[in-house]
């Protein structure tokens, strides 16, 4: 009937599901921006009731459509086909055809409506919810958010607390008390979620803004996920392929640069400084430190982790071995009030090993001992024989593993939940993978609350 | 409802005018379904011109008379002509007791009485109005062809019309869907394979892009913002001015057909400020559609969004 051949700009076809299966642009850019994927269920919503009612009915139904890609106002001329697979009485989808693709700027919307529609949205979202008197304290608060347990808790009980000193807010500095304006579509994060929140206060009252008080909602930005227990040793990221070898050298001069100009501050070097100033250049020391442990550790992993990781065996003296341990870290135990106790000078321990490597390992056991052992116990490294092999164990009275801890503490990053405390998660990791390369083993032993014995295996002397 | 207080603080007193006029031809709207349903059944007419009412009728009986010949072609009844007469009758019947088909229809009739009346008053061609014939000339081949098959499937529907015709195929998808349900149950436990056929087969065969109203609103819909010259009756005619008109005011097109009645006027006033009309320009539209009737000097002061606002508002957007 219609005798001129049609021309269209793209094509499309959704499955029998109404999911767009492909699609040509700008039609896949317009399914992006209503926020659908591809594949995807179409996200546009007059094309989706056009292509339904088009399934529906059996036919072929042809419309203008609108739709708002997020600035423009785009209308199009659609024209949907259901598709009838051969020999099946069930269509398989549609064929979708687009024309008279034009794009108006959206209008703009009275500010007051758009700003009603976010908070109803945000009303809907919120995992917390709670009212607050003017000076910001909580009067009620109710949320179902696992991970929120403990803000919901604290908010409850601090009567005459701000509930924003109850959370951080990384992005604003410290100084409290904080302006609501600011705090109002601020993100903050909460003690024990691993979420990031953000957070609207409505103020209420009238004549005076917040007079009677606000509303307070905390919106995640992310679904919360119940944490796994399984550990998974494959599939792990690959990150440090190329940090050990390429990166760690250049980094490692601008940070021990920027260490040595902050220490260079915090003592004071060049000159008088409030006490603020010289605490931050502290910080900013520290936080190099760690950033320099964490380079070593990438290197260390691109090493052990590389095919041609050989350690060169020696006959060594493990009893030796764990006193340097001992005595490198002596200062920091001694910081902790930790008590180290190594063998005594008149003990030895033939072992087949390296050196240096053996060293690195015990340095990590014992580090981590002192780091997470309670102030005033006793740290331990002891030596045993046992049918040609050797074993140097390092001892604690902290707080143990659990059995599922003991599963995943060897894994790469794995921080049993601990955060800040500047570890990558890798030492241990590169410590298994070292003690394997020589022969021998890392393993642990412990139960909860009774501390922890971490055993370094090694061949004996032949 | 915070913003309904608010708004009516911010009122005009032409929009309350105005509103009031809309209300009561939402209330005429409202009852065109019953009423015309109920001239249908008892031939007796003071409120719709003999004309249109007949019009409406002899299409009601068009469609059901091509529903029942593909029924009876696909049974393979010799005498199809008498098997579509003997049940036209009721199966038209069973169609106009569906409101939104029948106001399809009325509109229909409304937009072709619209048409031959302003070529008789204002001598605007019902089929090649100088927008159509310039489209037709345009460099843009695309334009060019569709701007063809708009001028034959124009001049297709306005020979239809006299003969108070309606392909079915012309139909809106969804009323036509909607013909096809009430036909299988008026013709539900006679020859069923044959209607199942008969069914398939008008489906397949259905094709909503080559229907005049798909192709109108193709059309328009393509020249962007230069719809804005279809939003002139004298200069576009009477079907891409309503298809426009639709468009850009966002109300179904029956309704935008039917807005041109006599009984409408603040409805098409509302419509054409919505869709961006200068008064100036809406008063020309008025003087072809209601020669007799002066816009209020108020009517200047509304403002084009209020315009849009008030229409939808308004409960009566799409058709049925």
């Amino acid at each position: 009937m219609a005798g001129a051949t049609k021309t269209y700009l793209a094509e499309a076809r959704s499955d029998a599901r109404d999911q767009l299966v492909e699609a040509q642009e700008p039609l896949a850019q317009l399914q992006h921006r209503c926020g659908g994927d591809l594949p995807g269920i179409i996200a546009i919503p007059e094309l989706l009731a056009l292509v339904r009612k088009s399934r529906l009915y059996g036919l072929r139904l042809a419309r203008m459509i609108q739709a708002v890609d997020g600035d423009d106002v785009i209308r199009a001329w659609v024209e949907v086909s259901p598709v009838v697979a051969d020999g099946e009485q069930e269509q398989s989808g549609c064929v979708i055809r687009l024309a008279n693709w034009q794009s108006t700027p959206l209008p703009a919307e009275d500010q007051s409506v758009s700003e009603d529609r976010k908070l109803a949205i945000d009303r809907a979202l919120a995992e917390l919810t709670a009212r607050l008197d003017a000076e910001q304290h909580t009067l009620s608060a109710e949320s179902a958010a696992p991970d929120l347990a403990g803000l919901l808790e604290k908010m409850r009980s601090a009567e005459r607390q701000p509930w924003s000193d109850l959370v951080s807010f990384p992005r604003l500095g410290h100084q409290h008390p904080i302006h609501w304006r600011l705090l109002d579509g601020a993100e903050c994060t909460v003690e024990g979620s691993d979420r990031r929140w953000n957070v609207t206060l409505v103020p209420l009252g009238q004549p005076d803004v917040a007079s009677a008080g606000f509303e307070l909602y905390l919106v995640a930005q992310t679904p919360f996920a119940a944490p796994s227990i399984e550990a998974e040793e494959p599939d792990e990221p690959s990150i440090g392929r190329s940090i050990g070898r390429d990166l760690s050298p250049v980094l490692r001069q601008p940070i021990a640069r920027i260490i040595a100009n902050a220490e260079t501050i915090r003592t004071r070097l060049a000159g008088p400084l409030a006490d603020e100033y010289s605490n931050y250049a502290a910080d900013i020391a520290s936080a190099g430190q760690h950033l320099l442990a964490l380079i070593d550790d990438l290197s260390d992993l691109e090493i052990v982790e590389s095919d041609q990781f050989k350690t060169a065996p020696d006959l060594i003296d493990l009893a030796d071995v764990a006193r340097r341990a001992a005595g490198i870290l002596g200062v920091r135990a001694k910081e902790r009030s930790i008590e180290l106790v190594a063998p005594s000078t008149d003990e030895t321990l033939k072992a087949t090993a390296e050196f240096r490597r053996a060293l690195q390992v015990l340095l990590n056991l014992v580090g981590n001992a002192i780091r997470y052992s309670p102030e005033g116990s006793q740290v331990r490294i002891e030596l045993a024989q046992d049918q040609g092999r050797t074993k140097v164990s390092v001892v604690d009275d902290g707080q143990g593993l659990t059995p599922e801890q003991q599963a995943v503490v060897f894994g790469k990053f794995e921080r049993l939940g601990r955060s800040g405390d500047g570890g990558s998660g890798l030492g241990l990791y590169i410590s298994r993978r070292i003690a394997r390369a020589m022969g021998g083993d890392l393993t642990v032993e412990s139960v909860e609350g009774e501390g922890a014995r971490f055993i370094l295996e090694l061949p004996g002397a032949d | 409802m915070i913003d309904r207080t608010a708004s009516q603080s911010e009122e005009a007193p032409v929009e309350a005018m105005l509103r009031e006029a809309l209300e009561q031809g939402d209330a005429v709207l409202d009852t065109i379904g019953p009423i015309l349903g109920h001239l249908l059944a008892n031939d007796d007419d003071s409120l719709f011109t003999d004309e249109i009412v007949a019009r409406v009728r002899g299409i009601i009986l068009h469609i059901s008379r091509q529903l029942l010949m593909a029924q009876g072609k696909a049974a393979a009844i010799e005498d199809t002509d008498s098997f579509a007469k003997e049940h036209a009758e009721r199966l038209a019947a069973n169609l106009a007791n569906h409101p939104a088909l029948l106001m399809h229809c009325h509109a229909l009739a409304v937009e072709c009485h619209l048409a031959v009346r302003l070529q008789e008053s204002s001598a605007i061609d019902p089929v090649l109005s100088p927008l159509l014939q310039a489209l037709v000339a345009s460099d843009d081949e695309a334009t060019a062809a569709a701007a063809m098959t708009v001028l034959a499937s124009q001049a297709r529907f306005i020979q239809h019309q006299r003969r108070m015709e309606l392909p079915i195929h012309e139909l809106p998808g969804d009323l036509f869907h909607q013909a096809l349900l009430i036909w299988r149950s008026y013709a539900a436990g006679e020859q069923d394979p044959a209607a199942d056929i008969a069914d398939r087969d008008l489906r397949a065969a259905f094709d909503e892009s080559a229907g005049r109203l798909g192709l109108l609103s193709r059309l328009v819909g393509g020249m962007g913002s230069g719809a804005m010259a279809a939003l002139s009756v004298s200069h576009a005619g009477v079907a891409l001015f309503i298809t426009a008109l639709a468009l850009a005011s966002d109300q179904d097109r029956d309704i935008a057909a039917l807005s041109t009645n006599e009984g409408q006027m603040a409805r098409l006033a509302l419509a054409l400020r919505a869709a961006g009309l200068e008064a100036k320009a809406v008063e020309e539209q008025f003087f072809h559609i209601h020669p007799d009737v002066t816009l209020p000097d108020v009517f200047k002061l509304l403002r084009s969004d209020r315009a849009a606002a008030m229409l939808a508002a308004s409960n009566r957007n799409a058709a049925g």
